[in-house]
C-alpha cells in the first residue's frame, strides 16, 4: 500500500517535470500489444493445496504514457477442514489503465515502472457445503447448505515494473491492493480463494503477479 | 538502467517464487458452542421486585443428554450452561445443595428455544445461536425466573436468566 501510494504521488508530482523532459514521441494508439501469462500462479498453484488458478494478460499502448490493460483467468478452490467442506470455482476479468512513470530513453523503449487502477469482476460458483457442528454434550449436528452462484466486483490499485528481456519478450511484476465492492456476498461461506482477487474472507486483499509476456505490433 | 533492471527483476523473481510458497492457513480459535448465563437472586422484600445477588454455598446444575453433565456452583451467584443444538427445548436440574438429593431441594428448569444457524468463519464453520422463547420450572427452591435477555449468542456480558430463590 505504501509503495503503491508513493508511486502514485511520484507519478502526479513529477508530471510537470516529465512534460518538460518528455521525448516528443508521438506514439500511434493501439499500435503495440503484449500478451502474457502469470508465471507466479503456476508456482503458487503447485504448492498450495487449497486452490489452482491461471491468469493471462493483454495490454496495448494507448498514449505515450498510458497503457490499457486487461487480465483474465479462472481458478478453483476447496475448503476442507473439520467443520466445513465445499468447493468453488470462478472466472474473472480485470480492466484498467496503467500510467508509466519514466520517460523513454530511446525510441521504442518499453522498460518502465507503472501505477494503475483496475475494475475486476468475476462469476463465482460455490458447490454444496457440508458442515458439522461439534457438541460433546448434546451431540453433533451435520447438514448441507445448497450451492449458489453470484457475481462479484472489486477495485484495485496496482504498481510494478515491466521490462524487455529480449526483443519482444517481456517480464513484468506488480503488486496489488484490492477491495470488494460487494463484500456482503462473501459474508457466508466465502470461497477460500477467488481467482483474480485472493482470499475471499478478507474485504481488503493484497496480491502480486509475475508476467511473462510477448509483444507484437509497431513500436514507436 | 539495463543492469539495474535485470538485478531488480531477478531479486523480485526470487521474492515472488518464495512468496508463492507462503500459504495463509486459517486456524479456528473460536468455540462452536455459545452458553447462556444465569444469576441467582433473593428478592429484597415480598413486595419489591428489586433483587439481591445470592451466593450459593454448593449447588449443582445438571444438563446434557440424560443429564450426565453438571456445573458445580460453589460460593458464586452466576453460572453458564449450553442449550441443546439438536432439540428446541433443554431440561436442567437445579440442586440447591450438592449433598442433599431430596426432592424438595431439586427443581427442574425447562428452557424452550429456537436454534439459529450462524456462520463463524471458514476456519470454524457454523455454530448455533439460540432465541429463548419460554421457560417453565418447578418451585421447590426457586421462587420465580425472569427472562432477562432472550438472545443467546457470543456476547458474554449478557445475563439471560435471573433465578430468584425462596428465602
Amino acid at each position: 500500500m505504501i509503495l503503491v501510494s508513493i508511486l502514485f504521488l511520484y507519478s502526479f508530482s513529477s508530471d510537470a517535470q516529465i512534460d518538460s523532459m518528455q521525448l516528443k514521441v508521438k506514439s500511434t494508439d493501439f499500435s503495440y500489444f503484449r500478451v502474457g501469462i502469470d508465471a507466479s500462479k503456476f508456482v503458487a498453484s503447485s504448492i498450495a493445496n487449497s486452490y489452482d488458478m491461471m491468469e493471462f494478460s493483454v495490454d496495448a499502448n494507448y498514449k505515450s504514457n498510458l497503457i490499457l490493460s486487461s487480465e483474465f483467468g479462472f481458478g478453483n478452490s476447496i475448503v476442507e477442514n473439520t467443520y466445513l467442506t465445499y468447493k468453488s470455482n470462478n472466472v474473472f476479468m480485470r480492466l484498467g489503465i496503467d500510467k508509466t512513470l519514466f520517460n523513454k530513453e530511446f525510441s521504442g523503449d518499453m522498460d518502465n515502472a507503472f501505477v494503475g487502477i483496475r475494475y475486476g469482476f468475476g462469476f463465482v460458483n460455490r458447490g454444496d457445503a457440508n458442515y458439522t457442528i461439534y457438541n460433546a454434550i448434546y451431540g453433533n449436528s451435520n447438514s448441507q447448505i445448497g450451492a449458489t452462484q453470484f457475481l462479484t466486483h472489486w477495485l484495485e490499485l496496482t504498481g510494478g515494473f515491466k521490462m524487455e528481456l529480449k526483443k519482444n519478450i517481456f517480464i513484468g511484476w506488480n503488486i496489488r491492493m484490492k477491495t470488494f465492492i460487494n463484500p456482503k456476498k462473501f459474508e457466508q461461506l466465502p470461497p477460500s480463494y477467488v481467482a483474480g482477487y485472493g482470499r475471499a474472507d478478507k474485504n481488503t486483499a493484497f496480491g502480486y503477479n509475475f508476467y511473462l509476456m510477448y509483444g507484437f505490433g509497431k513500436r514507436k | 538502467m539495463i543492469n539495474y533492471q535485470y538485478n531488480f527483476g531477478i531479486w523480485l523473481m526470487i521474492f515472488l517464487i518464495f512468496g508463492s510458497a507462503c500459504t495463509n492457513k486459517s486456524v479456528c480459535l473460536e468455540p462452536q458452542s455459545v452458553a447462556y448465563r444465569g444469576g441467582f437472586y433473593y428478592a429484597n422484600s415480598d413486595t419489591s421486585i428489586s433483587l439481591k445477588d445470592s451466593f450459593l454455598i454448593n449447588a449443582n446444575i445438571y444438563f446434557g443428554q440424560e443429564n450426565l453433565y453438571f456445573n458445580n456452583i460453589k460460593n458464586a451467584s452466576k453460572f453458564s450452561a449450553i442449550l441443546s443444538t439438536i432439540k428446541d427445548s433443554t431440561l436442567f436440574f437445579f440442586q440447591s445443595d450438592s449433598s442433599d438429593f431430596s426432592a424438595e431441594q431439586i427443581d427442574t428448569i425447562q428452557v424452550y428455544h429456537t436454534n439459529e444457524l450462524h456462520f463463524i468463519s471458514v476456519a470454524c464453520g457454523y455454530q448455533f445461536y439460540h432465541q429463548i422463547n419460554k421457560i417453565s420450572f418447578t418451585k421447590h427452591v426457586i421462587d420465580t425466573i425472569y427472562l432477562n435477555n432472550t438472545n443467546v449468542n457470543n456476547d458474554v456480558n449478557k445475563e439471560h436468566l435471573k433465578i430468584v430463590l425462596r428465602k
